[in-house]
């Protein structure tokens, strides 16, 4: 087997003068390239940009007289437009009859879709309006009430006290039975707010509910004292939940 | 107190009644001028049911009036009230009623027990009085018999009658297979109460079913090492042996008015269901032929139709078919695990109640609505509910739970009531006492 440490040793010449210059020179030119680089690189970089601003020079000085309004910007409103001679005048009499002017009517021939249209929806909304004065339990679609009535407060607390104590039992009336059961229960109150004599003047046609009424009557027994004109009062119990 | 936020729960209209009610006014007319309130949106609660103590020969109708609770308390219809909350004057007041005394203790009906030995014969008296409806009482009924327990089933189920237009089923019976040391089958009456085993196998029993006549009890058991059929009769004594056949003899099931089971049977190789006599095991009938396993066979109140179990389709699913076998058709496509159905006894309410699987892994009970085809959760959120029965009535569900023993519940108030405290499963309700109509 050969020597491997022999083989190698006698690879390696030993460094003649002629090798040692020509190395030296190569390492000096790589040092000044190098050198040059950087010199480039950082010394002669571009200069920072500067961003050119004017000088403010502000001066405190005393406040003058305010100026004129002629001097101010004014806004120019476009002339009112001339009221139609038919508009009643504030110099007219404003009880004085007007004469009606003629409303298009539905058996017109002339008149367009869009317009029959309108009528129509014009002739219902005045039915919608001729509702009772006292309104309906559901209330008007149009909301034509705009006052509260004396009295709702003590109607409310009545509500809430009967209502707190009315049960309907769960196994003998079932939630679709319930939705479809009302009955009137006659009720009077004496000066002190008890609630005496529950009578069913109109049956809901369940017995349990109609029980239900009376005993929920019973067992509010007293309310705070009502106002003068509540001396009797018809409840209307209603299983159908609108309150939900 | 419900209230609603957008309307205080109220509709209400007063009207200030320009015109002064008149004294000599028509009725009719009086009450239209009367202010108006309208009262909505009702509390919804049982109806409360004073039972007080039971009045007559001491142990007697000690023994009557807690029977009596009992049966009122687990029926899921009333609140009982407790009977320590009454006045004194309420307590001595007998037989009697006094409306507006029983109004303000929050009762909306009492029920009045006396009951007293009579010439070797026990004398039951029941009056029920309703708050509103007069001193009178609205039903009053007198029992006699040789046992106590009867008369006071017999008058549970005539207040039941009266309140919602059906007798109560009092006086039936369930069957179903201990667990825990035992593995025996036992019957308990819907109260809880009156626990018989009747068998003696001393083996695990399972899936017992009642006969229609309550006579008889066809069940499982592995007393010779395989699952086999048995029968014995609901009073106890000797169990009959009628499948021993190879592979499964499990999971019998009653045809109505009949002495046919209908079970599970694996002779042929594949588990399908078949028609057999409960007198000698006989095959009538092969109702399936599937490559699944067809087995836990429910019949229709009328045995035209069957709900049985099906893995035909790679799960467990809840199938329909003709009593003649064949034109089988998927019910339950929710759930992966739907199993063990049974038919709803009553013809008007064509429903399947049914144990499943849902998406926790919690097992509860279901109820299939045949003619909605909704499916209605009965359980939820109480441990695992499982192997369903209805009452002969169709109002009560009874079902064994992972939190122990038998527990049921009426289906319109949802009130749940553990009837049997001991390790249970496979409950089957037997039929309704002779006197049901």
């Amino acid at each position: 087997m050969p020597d491997v440490s022999t083989a190698a040793q006698s690879r390696i010449r030993p460094l003649g003068r002629g090798s040692s210059f020509g190395g030296l020179f190569a390492t000096l030119l790589i040092h000044v390239s190098l050198g040059a680089l950087i010199y480039f690189a950082h010394v002669k970089s571009p200069p920072p940009i500067e961003v050119p601003r004017d000088l403010i020079v502000t001066k405190l000085v005393a406040l003058g007289k305010p100026r004129e309004k002629f001097w101010l910007p004014r806004i120019v409103q476009p002339p009112r437009p001339k009221a139609p001679p038919d508009v009643l005048k504030l110099s007219d009499d404003p009880n004085a009859p007007v004469a009606p002017k003629e409303a298009p009517k539905l058996e017109d021939a002339d008149l367009s879709k869009e317009m029959r249209r309108a009528l129509k929806r014009a002739q219902m909304l005045a039915h919608a309006l001729e509702e009772p004065a006292e309104g309906s339990l559901t209330g008007s679609p149009l909301g034509t009430s705009s006052q509260g009535v004396a009295g709702d407060a003590y109607a409310t607390l009545i509500d809430a006290a009967i209502r707190s104590h009315w049960v309907t039992p769960v196994g003998l009336i079932t939630d679709s039975e319930l939705a479809g059961l009302v009955a009137k229960v006659r009720i009077s109150i004496s000066e002190e707010g008890a609630l005496s004599n529950p009578t069913v003047k109109q049956s809901s046609g369940n017995p349990y509910f109609d029980d239900s009424c009376i005993q929920a009557v019973k067992a509010t027994g007293k309310v705070p004292p009502p106002p003068a004109k509540y001396k009797h009062l018809l409840l209307t119990f209603d299983g159908s939940k609108l309150g939900r | 107190m419900k209230t609603h936020p957008l309307t205080f729960g109220i509709l209400f209209t007063v009207i200030l009644g320009t015109t002064p009610a008149r004294a000599q006014a028509p009725a009719a007319a009086e009450v239209e001028d009367l202010p108006q309130i309208t009262i909505t949106d009702p509390n919804r609660d049982l109806f409360r049911l004073a039972l007080p103590n039971a009045i007559g020969d001491g142990d007697l109708a000690a023994r009557a009036a807690e029977t009596e609770r009992r049966n009122l308390e687990v029926v899921g219809l009333f609140r009982v009230l407790d009977p320590a909350s009454f006045p004194d004057s309420l307590v001595k007041e007998g037989l009697g009623f006094s409306s507006d005394l029983w109004t303000q203790v929050g009762a909306q009906g009492v029920a009045k027990l006396r009951a007293v030995h009579e010439g070797g014969n026990v004398v039951l008296e029941g009056r029920l009085y309703q708050v509103g409806r007069g001193e009178n009482a609205v039903l009053a009924k007198t029992y006699r018999g040789s046992e106590l327990r009867p008369l006071v089933h017999q008058w549970s189920n005539d207040v039941i009658q009266h309140f919602t237009g059906m007798r109560g089923v009092f006086g039936s019976r369930i069957a179903f297979a201990m667990t825990g040391k035992s593995g025996e089958v036992a019957t308990i009456g819907m109260d809880g109460q009156e626990l018989k085993v009747v068998t003696k196998m001393k083996s695990q029993c399972l899936l017992p079913a009642l006969s229609p006549s309550g006579g008889w009890i066809a069940f499982n058991s592995y007393l010779r090492g395989g699952a086999d059929l048995w029968v014995v009769s609901s009073s106890g004594g000797r169990a009959r042996h009628i499948s021993e056949r190879p592979g499964l003899n499990t999971g019998p099931a009653w045809l109505p008015g009949s002495t046919t089971l209908i079970a599970t049977l694996s002779f042929e190789g594949n588990a399908e269901l078949y028609k057999l006599s409960a007198a000698d095991g006989k095959i009538l009938a092969r109702l399936t032929n599937s490559p699944g396993i067809d087995v836990s066979a429910s019949p229709s109140p009328g045995g035209d139709q069957i709900a049985f179990v099906s893995d035909r389709q790679g799960t467990p699913q809840i199938y329909l078919m003709s009593s003649a076998g064949g034109n089988a058709r998927r019910l339950t496509f929710q759930g992966n695990y739907n199993q063990t159905p049974r038919f709803c006894p009553r013809k008007e309410t064509p429903l399947v109640a049914f144990t499943g699987r849902d998406e926790r892994g919690v097992f509860d009970v279901f109820y299939y609505d045949l003619r909605s085809g909704k499916i209605e959760r009965v359980t939820q959120g109480r441990g695992s509910n499982f192997d369903p029965t209805w009452s002969p009535d169709g109002r009560l569900l009874l079902y064994a739970s992972s939190r122990g023993g038998l527990w049921m519940m009426n289906l319109q108030t949802q009130r749940e009531f553990q009837i049997y405290k001991g390790g249970a499963k496979n409950p089957s309700w037997g039929p309704p006492p002779p006197d049901f109509r």
